[in-house]
């Protein structure tokens, strides 16, 4: 039961961390870890000015260059998430965890010259547990909207862009996307969808349409609440497809899936007493 | 809906000051838009909206772990990403400088002279900063192999993409890197 705007943190804290310790679960599955990348000499931070500070902070080569540093924040990351759960009125702990994931983020992804976008909205989405009050619905509401026009301004580029309208565009996509799975891995079963799209053109290109739909529904946010929760369905069904279809891990961005959930209640809790 | 209940309007209402923060990350996301940088926490992500070619002929990296083509698409997923991006990168540094190099000296290049020193040398790999990346590969491998290596060879080929298939052209490649494992007998 809701009763105060604490409650309804509460209650929201809880879904972002369970599903962040899954994020953080499929990272170490996946071998996105700091201890992984121990000793490994080139750098790159991209053209990512947040990238360059904290490069010039030499935190990051100090860590990665440490076995003892590395392995203890990998620990952190899997131990902090739990902590928070079990001492979920602790919003400092929220903050502490967030940091440490933003610097390991940040690292493991300069070690591995590569660059995620998406993860963005993990921090979306658990910041505002780190407040309270009007400032914490301010911010949960803040990142749906932001959630969802990263949704929205991906249809727009499609359109604006010219891939919408291109004739077989999505088809030069796949071939592209999965030339290293092409030359080193035919079997794989993500390349053999992908090799089925290629040879039927017209269903690529009906998919893509498909894609840019689920993307655009995403601008009904913006008129409306009524359909939030319905909306957690093209939300989760575009990450398992951009994988399925185009091997993009995107599970990052399904984390929005809790203000979508909590968005009625964070409309309504503006209202409610604080405590 | 009242117009009270808008998100501006509470926004204004509740905390004046949360919202010029958001005034303000809104108007960088803007102008990374329009720049077309990606900085954190701003990116504009336009996900495949570009116009695509399939290619015709293109390079590729191959790595040979003891003379068989080395499938890293089989490791972990980060894993086989990092393993590619590094190896790749670390080509590239090779071949002429680090490809940020332009980049940061451009945005650089207005700092005072200190800085822009201390920050050129932090964010730049240069071939010193870098020699230490075979022995890294080997050892990354080696930890997901269960047969011992006792070569790697990485030889940038050349394939075309015809029929719907990637084929290697014939005599297009170059030796890039050669591993010997030192205590392999």
């Amino acid at each position: 039961m809701i009763n105060t705007i604490e409650d309804l943190r509460i209650k929201y804290a809880k879904w972002a961390l369970v599903y962040f310790s899954f994020v953080v679960f499929l990272r170490f599955l996946g071998g996105k870890y700091m201890y992984n990348f121990v000793g490994q000499p080139v750098v790159s931070p991209d053209f990512d000015y947040l990238f360059w500070l904290i490069l010039a902070t030499k935190l990051p080569q100090t860590l990665i260059a440490s076995p003892l540093l590395s392995g203890i924040m990998d620990g952190l990351i899997i131990l902090l998430p739990i902590l928070c759960l079990i001492f979920i009125k602790n919003r400092a702990l929220i903050g502490v965890t967030l940091f440490i994931f933003f610097i390991h983020t940040i690292t493991t992804e300069m070690y591995s010259v590569s660059h995620s976008k998406t993860v963005v909205c993990i921090f979306l989405v658990l910041i505002p547990a780190v407040f309270s009050n009007k400032t914490f619905l301010l911010l949960a509401d803040f990142g749906r909207y932001f959630g969802a026009s990263i949704l929205v301004s991906a249809a727009y580029w499609k359109y604006h862009n010219g891939a919408l309208f291109t004739k077989y565009n999505y088809v030069s996509e796949l071939i592209n996307q999965y030339t290293d799975f092409g030359i080193l891995y035919p079997s794989k079963y993500l390349y053999k969808i992908s090799l089925f799209l290629v040879n039927h053109p017209p269903l690529a290109d009906f998919l893509f349409k498909i894609l840019f739909i689920t993307q655009a529904l995403f601008i009904l946010t913006f008129i409306t609440r009524k359909f939030d929760k319905l909306l957690i369905i093209p939300l989760v069904g575009f990450s398992i497809t951009t994988w399925i279809f185009m091997g993009i891990y995107n599970m990052d961005i399904t984390i929005l899936f809790v203000p979508f959930w909590f968005s009625m209640t964070i409309n309504q809790a503006y209202s409610l007493k604080a405590q | 809906m009242n117009y009270k209940d808008w998100y501006l309007v509470r926004l204004i209402k509740y905390n004046k000051f949360l919202f010029v923060i958001l005034l303000v990350f809104c108007g960088l996301q803007q102008f990374f838009n329009q720049v077309g940088i990606n900085s954190f926490p701003w990116f504009p992500y336009a996900m495949y909206s570009r116009i695509e070619y399939p290619p015709s002929t293109f390079k590729f990296n191959m790595i040979y772990v003891n003379n068989q083509p080395y499938n890293y698409l089989k490791l972990p997923f980060w894993s086989g990403i990092a393993v590619r991006r590094t190896s790749d990168y670390y080509f590239a540094i090779r071949r002429n400088v680090d490809p940020n190099a332009n980049n940061i000296n451009k945005r650089t290049r207005n700092l005072p002279e200190g800085m822009k020193k201390y920050l050129r040398k932090t964010l730049i790999n240069t071939d010193s900063s870098i020699a230490s990346y075979p022995q890294w590969l080997f050892k990354f491998t080696s930890n997901y192999e269960k047969e011992p290596i006792y070569q790697m060879l990485i030889v940038q080929e050349e394939f075309i993409y015809a029929g719907r298939l990637y084929k290697p052209v014939p005599g297009k490649k170059d030796t890039l890197l050669v591993i010997d494992n030192p205590s392999y007998d």
